[in-house]
Parts: C-alpha cells; sequence; structure tokens
C-alpha cells in the first residue's frame, strides 16, 4: 500500500476488476482469479515502477500477456494438486452455477430477470440469440427475416432496459439515445 | 459524464504518442485498439462470454476490458443478462432458440449448423451436477463403468429417457491423441440436435457444443492441455425436450 500513489488507485481498481474478470472466465475459481489479478499487478506495477512500460490503457495488451502467464502458472499448479479428493469435494460444493455470476449482486440479478420477464417474447428472442448463439445482429435479422436496423434497434432498447434495471435506474437516467 | 470520456482516449490523446518509445504502447497504436462502440457493434462481449471469439478477437476485446471501466460494466450487465435468460428457460417458458425461430429452416442451415454454449450451470439442477460429478469420480477412480443412463442426463433434459434408446457411440477422439481436432460420434435415430459435453479431470464443464452434425470440431478458444485427462459426452435431442445420452469416453493429450 501507499507504493503506488504515483498511479492512480482508481485506474488500479478497475484493471483488478478487468483481470479478475479475465481469470474467472479462464479458471472459474474465484479465489484463484483473485491471486491472478493480484500477481498480474504486482508484476505490473514493478514494470512500471522499473520504467519498462508507462502506466496506461495502452498497457492492455501487455498486462493481458502477463495474465495470461500468471493463469497458465495457476493451471498447471493446480491440475498438479487435482485429485480425486478435489473432484468429490467439488461434486459436494454448494458452489455457484456459473462461476462468473460471483461478480453480480443478487439484487441486480433479481432487477434484471424482472426487467427481462416484462420484455416482450420476440425481444427476449433476440437477446437469447445474442448472448447464448453469439449471433451479431446481422445473422439475427437474417435468421428471422427481418432488416438488421430493427434487429439492432431492438436489442439496443431492450438491452438499455435491463441496463438500467440492473443500474438499479427505474424510470430516468441513461438517455436512451 | 466521465465514464464516456474513458472509453475512448482518457485525457490527452497525444499521450499515447508520447509512449510510443514503449514497444507494448506501440503495438497497441498499431493494432488499432478496439473502441467500446465497435465491441457493441460486433456482439464481442456476448460472444466473448458465449466462447465463440477467436484467440485474437478475444486478446483485443480483453486488453480494452482490463482498463475500460465501461466495458467491465458492460460484461457484468451481460453476465446479469445470460443469467437472467437462462433462469427464464429452465423456468421453460421459452422455447429453446432453434424451435422458436424458423424451425423448419433449421434442418439444412450449415452455417449455423453449430452453436457453442456457454458454460451455462444455471440450467443444471443442482442434483444433476453432483451427479454428474459423482459419477466421474466414480469414473476417474475406475470404480464403475457407466451405463448411458447413470449420467449425462444433459442439463436440459427432463423427461426420463428410456435405455433402449442410447444408441449413440462416441468415436473420436479416444484415448491418447496428439490433438482434438473435432468429436465424432454415431448418429442417434431421430436425432435432431446433438449437445457435446467435455469434462476436465476435476469434473468441471469445459466446453459444451450443440450442433445439428454428428461431428464439431472444438472453437479455438477451447484449449486441451496436454497430460490431463478429459471426459466427453454426447446428448442427442430426440423428441420435444427429450434427450438421450451417450456413455462418457476418454481421451488425453499426449504430452510433447
Ligand atoms: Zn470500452
Amino acid at each position: 500500500m501507499g507504493s503506488t500513489s504515483d498511479l492512480e488507485s482508481e485506474e488500479l481498481e478497475r484493471l483488478r476488476a478487468g483481470l479478475q474478470m479475465m481469470a474467472l472466465r479462464a479458471l472459474g475459481d474465484p479465489e484463484a482469479a483473485e491471486e491472478v489479478a493480484q500477481e498480474t499487478l504486482t508484476r505490473v506495477v514493478r514494470a512500471v515502477r522499473a520504467g519498462r512500460v508507462k502506466w496506461g490503457e495502452c498497457l492492455g495488451g501487455f498486462v493481458r500477456g502477463i495474465a495470461r502467464h500468471v493463469i497458465a502458472d495457476v493451471f498447471r499448479a493446480r491440475k498438479r494438486s487435482t485429485g480425486l479428493e478435489a473432484v468429490a469435494e467439488r461434486a459436494n460444493a454448494a458452489q455457484p452455477d456459473d462461476p462468473l455470476t460471483i461478480l453480480i449482486l443478487a439484487e441486480e440479478q433479481q432487477r434484471v430477470g424482472r426487467a427481462l420477464s416484462q420484455l416482450a417474447e420476440g425481444d427476449r428472442e433476440i437477446l437469447h440469440l445474442s448472448f447464448f448463439a453469439g449471433l451479431t445482429p446481422a445473422e439475427i435479422a437474417e435468421r428471422l427475416d427481418e432488416p438488421v436496423s430493427r434487429i439492432r434497434k431492438r436489442k439496443s432498447r431492450a438491452l438499455e432496459r435491463l441496463r438500467r434495471a440492473f443500474h438499479g435506474d427505474a424510470g430516468a437516467g441513461h438517455d436512451p439515445g | 459524464m466521465e465514464m464516456l470520456e474513458q472509453v475512448t482516449i482518457r485525457g490527452d490523446p497525444r499521450d499515447i504518442y508520447r509512449n510510443l518509445e514503449d514497444p507494448a504502447c506501440l503495438e497497441w497504436v498499431l493494432n488499432q485498439p478496439l473502441t467500446c462502440e465497435e465491441i457493441t457493434n460486433r456482439a464481442l462481449i456476448e460472444r466473448y462470454l458465449a466462447g465463440l471469439l477467436g484467440e485474437t478477437e478475444a486478446e483485443a476485446l480483453e486488453s480494452h476490458y482490463l482498463f475500460c471501466g465501461r466495458c467491465q460494466d458492460e460484461l457484468r450487465l451481460a453476465i446479469a443478462v445470460r443469467g437472467a435468460l437462462a433462469e427464464v428457460e429452465a423456468v421453460g417458458s421459452q422455447p429453446p432458440p432453434l424451435e422458436g425461430v424458423n424451425a423448419a429452416d433449421e434442418r439444412h442451415a450449415p452455417a449455423e449448423s453449430v452453436r457453442v454454449l456457454p458454460i451455462r450451470r444455471q440450467r443444471v439442477s443442482r442434483r444433476a451436477v453432483v451427479t454428474a460429478a459423482a459419477a466421474l469420480a466414480a469414473v476417474l477412480a475406475g470404480l464403475i463403468v457407466l451405463r448411458p443412463s447413470d449420467v449425462g442426463r444433459a442439463p436440459v433434459h427432463r423427461a426420463e429417457t428410456p435405455a433402449a434408446e442410447a444408441e449413440l457411440t462416441l468415436q473420436l477422439p479416444a484415448g491418447e491423441v496428439a490433438t482434438v481436432e473435432e468429436f465424432r460420434w454415431s448418429p442417434a435415430p431421430g436425432a435432431n440436435l446433438y449437445k457435446v459435453t467435455v469434462y476436465d479431470e476435476a469434473g468441471a464443464v469445459v466446453l459444451e457444443v450443440e450442433t445439428l452434425e454428428t461431428h464439431v470440431a472444438p472453437p479455438d478458444t477451447t484449449v486441451f492441455a496436454p497430460g490431463i485427462r478429459f471426459l466427453w459426452q454426447v446428448a442427442a435431442r430426440v423428441g420435444w425436450d427429450r434427450w438421450v445420452s451417450s456413455e462418457l469416453a476418454q481421451f488425453r493429450i499426449s504430452e510433447p
């Protein structure tokens, strides 16, 4: 602590959050993700201090490269320690369903769920095709035989409602543009 | 609003050029990094979470969101949306997408015949997870030989499956292999959709893919590390909400 005074702590925290997302997605384990974030940050800050790189978002690729290394290390270490006990333990553990949902507060999830249930079925369908099938608006448009512009509009409108719900913003707030 | 400022270039754009002596920064500039708008337009976050981004796009996206608060928010929103969608689906109030849209056109749609599913554990009941994991543990321990009905009630499976219909046989990969170019299995009578699930040694799902074919190539974002034993299984949908499952098969990538 304190040693990062020249780096804005807000920026560091943002980077830490990003690293946690990345590691959680790769490893599925919150504890390991935190470990990766911490180790990566330490290495990055060290590199900045040593003058090897300059702090800023153009470090994205650099930081990601470090994080990938750290993730690979953790992965290897876990592989060594993974035994049948771990499997059995995991079978009994009450872990959350999707590891990434740990990043979401219960009330955020509930609000989004409620907002989703209020959307038109067709809009939910578009979201489903986007978020689960990973289709782009153009692909969805082709599939549903509708103009892309329409799909794009419906998707962004539906998402905007969910976004407001997510941020606990019932009415005003973000300009839907 | 400050959120909007940091999405492009925070502060003085000339900062970038000031940093050009940094190889990493130079590379960043040359690579024309993504903007938030581009990420939205190309549905990169959605595809990322669905496991559909290639390495190049994933790298660009991750390099971006590490430093972008707005895109981190969008990622969290996307995770919540996926969770909510999965919940809606689990309740069963929404037909699976393949029925929902132009079902008649689905039969021959090569470009869209493969869908990589997110690792969507929301749809799996807790009991199913425990059962599958316990079964995996037993297999790994060499305790039992699995029969189709033992595990792998596919996550979406709700109806009972007559064991007689489980004719699915896994073909490739099997045993020790150098790489996994594709997964291949025998067709199940009447199947209109297949779902492939791959587990690692710890029983975690590393890949879930749906396809209309009887073979599928893993996306290049999925890495099968050498030396680790993987188990895989195919479930075939043979009717509305009726699935039959293959046995579990093992493979292992030989160590270099
Ligand atoms: Zn962004």
